[in-house]
């Protein structure tokens, strides 16, 4: 299915390849080489998503290149650039990751063809010799256009991989990378802006200082995954000494994000309930007695009340057992009516835990189990995607 | 410490300074206002929102600025950014000496005039005096870029070193040059462009420019402050999944210590000084899966329970493995319990096999095992403790390791008191 799409895409791409262009600037082998070079580069600085993706940006280079020279030479220079990527990733990570490469350069190819029909609209002579700043408009115009493309062709390769769905998937794409195609489109202004006279030299130097600053955003995102990972599994470490529970937290966090998502939560507010859910047992550690029991959410709050990366978490933690309306954030009576369900499934089966909590919960917390039994009855076995939180 | 040396060469950097300020204005150029005015607006913006850019070192916005001020609108005007940038309101809120801030401006003056010289020198010229092609400032801007690093570094190392009280060479090293050399490379390009874009009048060209900084130094400030936090996360974390067992609370924490303490005597580099610590906090995940009454047990464990606790090395190392982050750390947590000898778990590896943050690691677990009271036993003296390091040497724990660790124990205070 994916490479079905692919080829229709590639195929309404050459015939906008062909009706696209205007004029043909003469084929300049070292302007081509030095594309390829930036995009091999841009390719092989990939962004790693929240969710696991590993995303290309060379937004930059693309809109640098269609504006100054138009789509043919960016397109001969992107093909070799990309057959460079998928060799790289092959030695790398094998036949898999050569496999994704592949897929996703048809689909940038076939974005930066799609591009062209775009460019044909702007006055590539004035954007070439800007006298103002009136083409750095036209720049920006199509750039956000570049974005709105490439954001939506991969977020529809992502769906059709199995990801979620499109809608989702584009805000779940934009979150993350919104900064780094602002960086790129603005910097593509700056570098068409200097390129008359600077030539070269310009746009080396835009490209480098768009590099970096990506290099910010990608730093920043890993160490977020980084935290994530670690708080998943330390989560998981601190169940391993009650068999029962294994699997609790992680089942609890899954559910809650789904539930939260439907109930209209921000994406903040998932991002919080995701990790309260993991950690809302943390205080329980060392204190088995049941009369302690009552207190174990006030000590996990204070726990989490000392990790900046936390921030706010720790009053979900605080106030899953007892919050009812009013008195508390949504996002803790979601968390809370998550772990009753989990936990009276195991003793009374789905059915009997959604009568349970049907007939106790009121209120906010009513609404809540509603959606429950809809994400429940929905998909049984696997509630929502595994990463969800991000 | 502010001695009369540092006050000697502080003042003697400002008269420097003040002599090239009066060299440099009588060449000065034609100056525009508004290109000063707007670069004097963004350093102080900047420079009082601590500005870091994403590369190594923290060399802030204001080189590119003034180096920006010094090829649009020649030296002067770049002397007038540097001098903007460097005062900081914070940094003269924060009660700092008065030296330290005469040094501050006096050696950025300096270092930016010295270039700007340079920059005269070999031909350069301002380009608000007329638009100049790359070519032609090329040479110039390098030389003057050059210039800058290499004062900047000198006078830098100097005062450093004698406020510190510090060997000239030993500063140089400690204070990252290389890096700073490579950033200071990205903020002269920068500053190059900002500079043509002023010399067209494109100010919409220019807040497309600064936009992006902008943005990605919030990210970036919040990047920095997730790093630094990141050990003292897992460090809470753990002592919360710790709390389940009495006998081993904060066992961690101490290991932690104890195996920093010989990973720096031992003169290991900071990276892996930072592996080791995080090694050390989580060396004891996989243990939270054996029952309590297992690890608290006085009496002598049967097999099935020996067996349980030889595979928490394993069980931790697969804990962490999923995790990015701390790849480093699977192999230290995994090996922390084997022994030189070849008799230790899980696979029974000999010497130099065992990697050295796992010796390092073990030593500390065991001393620290050794030194704490247990159900069945109270913990041993301090002395007593080091003559069983020293009796295992070469046995059970590396020997290398092992001296370092008894030179650490009986030089520190620190570490001792940190029990």
């Amino acid at each position: 299915m994916p490479y079905l799409l692919s080829l229709i895409l590639v195929g309404g791409v050459v015939v906008g390849w062909v009706l696209g262009h205007v004029e043909r600037p003469p084929f300049d082998i070292l302007y081509v080489l030095g594309l390829t070079l930036s995009f091999a580069i841009g390719r092989m600085l990939s962004i790693q998503l929240p969710q696991g993706d590993r995303v290309q940006v060379t937004l930059m280079v693309g809109v640098v290149g269609l504006m100054l020279r138009g789509a043919d030479e960016l397109l001969i220079a992107f093909l070799v650039a990309c057959m460079i990527d998928v060799a790289y990733r092959y030695l790398q990570g094998g036949a898999h990751a050569a496999r994704q490469g592949t897929l996703d350069s048809i689909r940038s190819i076939a974005v930066i063809a799609l591009m062209s029909f775009v460019q044909s609209y702007v006055n590539p002579a004035s954007v070439r010799a800007p006298e103002g700043d009136g083409p750095l408009l036209s720049v920006l115009v199509v750039g956000a256009v570049f974005v709105a493309v490439d954001v939506l062709t991969l977020a529809v390769q992502q769906w059709l991989a199995g990801g979620a769905p499109i809608a989702e998937g584009i805000v779940l794409l934009l979150r993350p990378l919104g900064s780094v195609y602002m960086v790129h489109i603005a910097m593509a202004a700056v570098a068409i802006r200097v390129h008359p006279s600077l030539g070269s030299w310009g746009l080396g130097t835009a490209l480098l200082l768009t590099l970096i600053l990506q290099n910010s955003f990608n730093l920043y995102l890993r160490i977020r995954r980084g935290y994530a990972q670690t708080i998943e599994a330390l989560a998981h470490a601190a169940e391993l000494d009650r068999p029962d529970d294994t699997g609790h937290a992680r089942r609890v966090a899954d559910l809650a994000v789904s539930v939260g998502r439907q109930m209209g939560l921000t994406s903040d507010e998932l991002e919080k309930v995701g990790y309260a859910a993991l950690l809302h047992d943390i205080g329980r550690i060392g204190y088995e007695q049941p009369e302690a029991d009552i207190e174990h959410p006030d000590r996990g709050a204070e726990i989490v009340a000392g990790i900046p990366f936390l921030e706010g978490v720790g009053p979900l933690i605080r106030h899953h057992r007892t919050a009812h309306e009013g008195d508390a954030p949504r996002g803790a009576m979601v968390v809370g009516v998550c772990c009753r369900y989990d936990r009276l499934r195991k003793t009374h089966g789905s059915r009997g835990a959604l009568d349970i909590l049907l007939a106790d919960e009121r209120g906010y917390r009513r609404t809540v189990v509603d959606v429950v039994a809809r994400t429940v009855s929905i998909d049984g076995s696997r509630l929502v995607p595994a990463k969800s939180v991000s | 410490m502010v001695t009369s040396r540092v006050r000697w060469f502080v003042s003697a950097v400002c008269m420097c300074a003040a002599l090239q300020v009066v060299y440099l204005s009588s060449k000065s150029s034609p100056a525009q206002v508004i290109p000063i005015l707007l670069l004097v607006g963004v350093v102080l913006v900047t420079e009082n929102l601590a500005f870091q850019l994403p590369i190594a070192g923290s060399v802030s916005l204001s080189f590119a600025a003034a180096f920006a001020a010094m090829l649009h609108s020649g030296p002067i005007a770049a002397v007038v950014v540097a001098i903007a940038a460097s005062t900081n309101l914070s940094e003269i809120r924060s009660g700092k000496p008065l030296s330290i801030h005469l040094f501050n401006v006096g050696q950025l003056v300096l270092s930016i005039g010295l270039a700007g010289t340079a920059y005269l020198a070999l031909g350069g010229r301002a380009l608000v005096s007329g638009a100049a092609a790359l070519s032609d400032i090329m040479l110039p801007a390098t030389a003057a870029a050059l210039t800058f690093y290499i004062a900047n570094v000198i006078l830098v190392s100097i005062g450093a070193s004698l406020l510190m009280q510090r060997r000239f060479l030993q500063t140089v090293q400690s204070l990252g040059f290389f890096s700073f050399g490579s950033s200071l490379v990205v903020l002269a390009l920068l500053g190059v462009l900002v500079a043509y874009l002023l010399s067209f009048q494109s100010w919409f060209g220019l807040l497309l420019l600064v936009l992006p900084f902008a943005s990605a130094r919030r990210t970036f400030r919040v990047y920095v402050e997730l790093t630094e936090a990141y050990s003292s996360t897992v460090r809470s974390l753990v002592t919360a999944i710790e709390a389940k067992d009495p006998y081993t609370r904060g066992h961690s924490e101490r290991v932690a210590k104890y195996a920093q303490a010989i990973a720096e005597h031992m003169g290991l580099s900071q990276s892996d000084v930072q592996v080791l610590e995080r090694a050390a906090l989580l060396h004891d995940v996989g243990k939270i899966g054996i029952s309590l009454d297992t690890l608290v047990s006085p009496e002598e464990l049967s097999e099935d329970e020996m067996r349980a606790i030889r595979r928490h090395p394993v069980l931790g190392a697969d804990l962490v493995t999923d995790v990015d982050f701390l790849h480093d750390i699977v192999d230290v947590v995994r090996c922390h319990h084997e022994r030189c000898d070849g008799g230790g778990y899980p696979d029974g590896i000999l010497g130099e096999d065992i990697p050295l943050l796992a010796r390092i690691l073990a030593a500390a677990d065991s001393f620290d095992a050794m030194t704490s009271d247990r159900a069945y036993r109270p913990g041993m003296p301090f002395d007593q403790a080091i003559g069983e390091l020293r009796r295992v040497a070469g046995k059970q724990l590396d020997e290398r390791v092992v001296a370092g660790f008894v030179k650490v124990l009986s030089d520190d205070a620190r570490v001792v008191r940190a029990s």
